[in-house]
This record gives C-alpha cells, sequence and structure tokens, in this order.
C-alpha cells in the first residue's frame, strides 16, 4: 500500500547517482526489501514501472529479493537473523539483540551507454 | 555490455526521519508510547476505556480515525485525556499527524501515550509514528483465524491483546490457536487475555506496559 512512496525514493536514488552519467540508461535495477517492511513485490514492481516513464529508469527490469530478518546486535552489529525471544545474540552469545530497522536497499543497477 | 554500478543504497520508510524526531522527543520528555493497532471493532477504545481509571493523569491517547470525534469524547469522559485526529480517507496514523497533533496537546505529567491508530489490521503495522512498541488488539469475534492471517501486523507487534473474551462461551474461537499462530509469526509476543466488559486480564497487560515502560526509560538514562 506504501509502495508507491517507495518507489519514488528509489527512483530518486538511482537518479542522483546517474550525475556522472547524462547519458546513460538504466536496464536492470536490484533491489532487495527487509520483511518487516511489508513491501509487495508486484505492487513496487508496477509502482516502478509507473513513475520511470519518461525516465532514464524507463523499461528497466527490476528485480525485487525479499531479504532476511536482520537483527542488531551491539557487539555484532547488523546479522542476518531474527532477533530471539531472549535477547541473546546466535553469534556471540552476548545479550542485548534487538530487531533490526526495516529498510529496502537498492543494491545494485546496470546502465547501458 | 552494461557498466554495474554497486550501490547499497539505503531507502528508509516515507516519514522515518520525522518518526526518529519524535521519538527523540518523547524520551526526552519521559514518555513511553504504544501505538496500538487493530482492525475496526477489535476493542481498542474500550480496552482504554477499561484501562482509563487505572490511569489517571499519567496517561493520555491520541485517538485517530476517518471521522467523528466519538473516540475522544467517550476517553475523555472518563478522565483520560484523549486528542482526536481524523484521517477522512488515510487509511493509518502518519509520523506528521502525530506531530500536528502533539502541538494541541497538553503532555504535562504524562508517562504513557497511547495512539489508538486507525481501524485496520494492514496499513499501520507499515509505519512507525514514533512509538516505542506497537501492540496488536484482536477480537475473539474476528475469528481466531486472524493473527495466521494478517502476520505483518503480529510480526511488527510486542504484544496481542486478544479482546472481548467474555464472549467466548457464545464463540467458536480458538483462543490457544490464536496464541500459537502469533507466535509462530514472533516467537517473542506476549498475549494478553482481556475482557474490557468484565476487566480480566486488563490490569496483567497494564502491569506489564509498566515494566516495559520502565525498562525503557531506565535504559536511555
Amino acid at each position: 500500500m506504501h509502495e508507491f512512496s517507495f518507489a519514488e525514493q528509489v527512483l530518486e536514488g538511482i537518479i542522483t547517482e546517474l550525475g556522472p552519467y547524462p547519458e546513460a540508461k538504466v536496464v536492470r535495477i536490484r533491489l532487495r526489501a527487509a520483511p518487516a517492511l511489508a513491501i509487495e513485490p508486484a505492487s513496487l514492481r508496477f509502482a516502478l514501472e509507473s513513475l520511470s516513464e519518461g525516465t532514464p529508469a524507463e523499461g528497466a527490469k527490476i528485480e525485487i529479493e525479499k531479504g532476511e530478518a536482520q537483527a542488531e546486535c551491539p557487539k555484532c552489529g547488523r546479522i542476518d537473523a531474527p532477533a530471539t525471544p531472549d535477547s541473546i545474540c546466535p553469534k556471540c552469545g552476548k545479550p542485548g539483540l534487538s530487531p533490526a530497522e526495516a529498510e529496502l536497499i537498492i543494491e545494485e543497477i546496470e546502465l547501458d551507454g | 555490455m552494461g557498466k554495474k554500478i554497486k550501490l547499497d543504497r539505503i531507502v528508509k520508510a516515507p516519514g522515518h526521519k520525522l518518526a526518529k524526531e519524535l521519538q527523540t522527543f518523547f524520551r526526552e520528555h519521559g514518555i513511553f508510547v504504544v501505538n496500538l493497532i487493530g482492525s475496526p471493532g477489535s476493542g481498542k477504545t474500550s480496552l482504554l476505556e477499561a484501562l482509563a481509571p487505572l490511569l489517571g493523569n499519567r496517561a493520555a491517547v491520541i485517538e485517530g480515525d476517518l471521522a467523528t470525534d466519538e473516540d475522544a469524547r467517550r476517553l475523555n469522559k472518563l478522565g483520560l485525556r484523549s486528542f482526536q485526529i481524523n484521517t477522512v480517507d488515510a487509511c493509518h496514523l502518519d509520523p506528521g499527524m502525530i506531530r500536528d497533533a502533539l502541538q494541541n496537546m497538553q503532555l504535562d505529567g504524562v508517562e504513557l501515550l497511547f495512539i489508538e491508530n486507525v481501524g485496520n489490521l494492514v496499513c499501520p503495522a507499515s509505519f512507525n509514528i514514533g512509538e516505542d512498541m506497537k501492540v496488536a488488539v484482536v477480537s475473539v469475534t474476528e475469528g481466531d483465524d486472524k493473527p495466521a492471517k494478517y502476520p505483518t501486523a503480529i510480526e511488527v507487534s510486542s504484544a496481542m491483546v486478544v479482546t472481548k473474551i467474555d464472549l467466548l462461551p457464545y464463540l467458536k474461537c480458538d483462543v490457544e490457536r490464536m496464541k500459537r499462530d502469533a507466535r509462530a509469526h514472533r516467537p517473542d509476543i506476549q498475549c494478553f487475555i482481556v475482557s474490557a466488559q468484565t476487566g480480566e486480564g486488563v490490569r496483567e497487560y497494564l502491569a506489564w506496559m509498566e515494566e516495559q515502560a520502565e525498562g525503557a526509560l531506565q535504559h536511555q538514562e
């Protein structure tokens, strides 16, 4: 339901990165969405397709991967694991594990020209 | 051959920055914030009504509904200071609405702020509005399959409050299933079984809430 606002930010981010390549067209966009964001890949793809019309990203192949649940450990930082009920880090055994903030990551774009 | 650019650029949820600012504001003022989410008619306001006499002056409520100020009036009548937001068409509260509401509220002495989101078990789950935790309110009349069917609401919630249990004799509803499904999606979820009519379970829920608030505020010191 909020996929359009994410799509706007994704496009903004991509266009900013295109600064050094004024002639380039984006042919592929790879995204990774944290599960807690509740992003529906089909809706996000539709939003990106609609909003990218007339931009260098028009027609780009959009790949959306649902990432692993992540947690934040005071010692290990971000880990690919859900926060545990006892908040013990499965990696180092220290307490204080909490769910990591949900994010959408633009991992990579591929340009043509 | 196309040129690949590795970006790893992070896109935050809409309103992320403002939500963080609100969180800081609440922390600085020693206010613990609970974002209540649940379907229309799940008993969110009734739960607050049941809590009202136990809360007194140390709590306040922001009420979100598409229309009417009925809920805020219900709670104000019970001495629980409440401010109503009307979202008109919006299906959830966003951080901008909370910021605006705060400008119209008197928060002196408030330690616990409940934000009752728009009745909706889907959209409010995706938005942080400056809260310390979300709590999902699910009534037994909605059917015991709801935690399984709306997993996102459960995943983002620290607690699930099952309401209207005084109606259980008249319903086919397996509360154990609700708890089981909720824990499958969020292993550390706290489950409370309450009736706003009889008051059953309400004190337990409040006690836990206060413990959480104390923990969060101490953590900050």
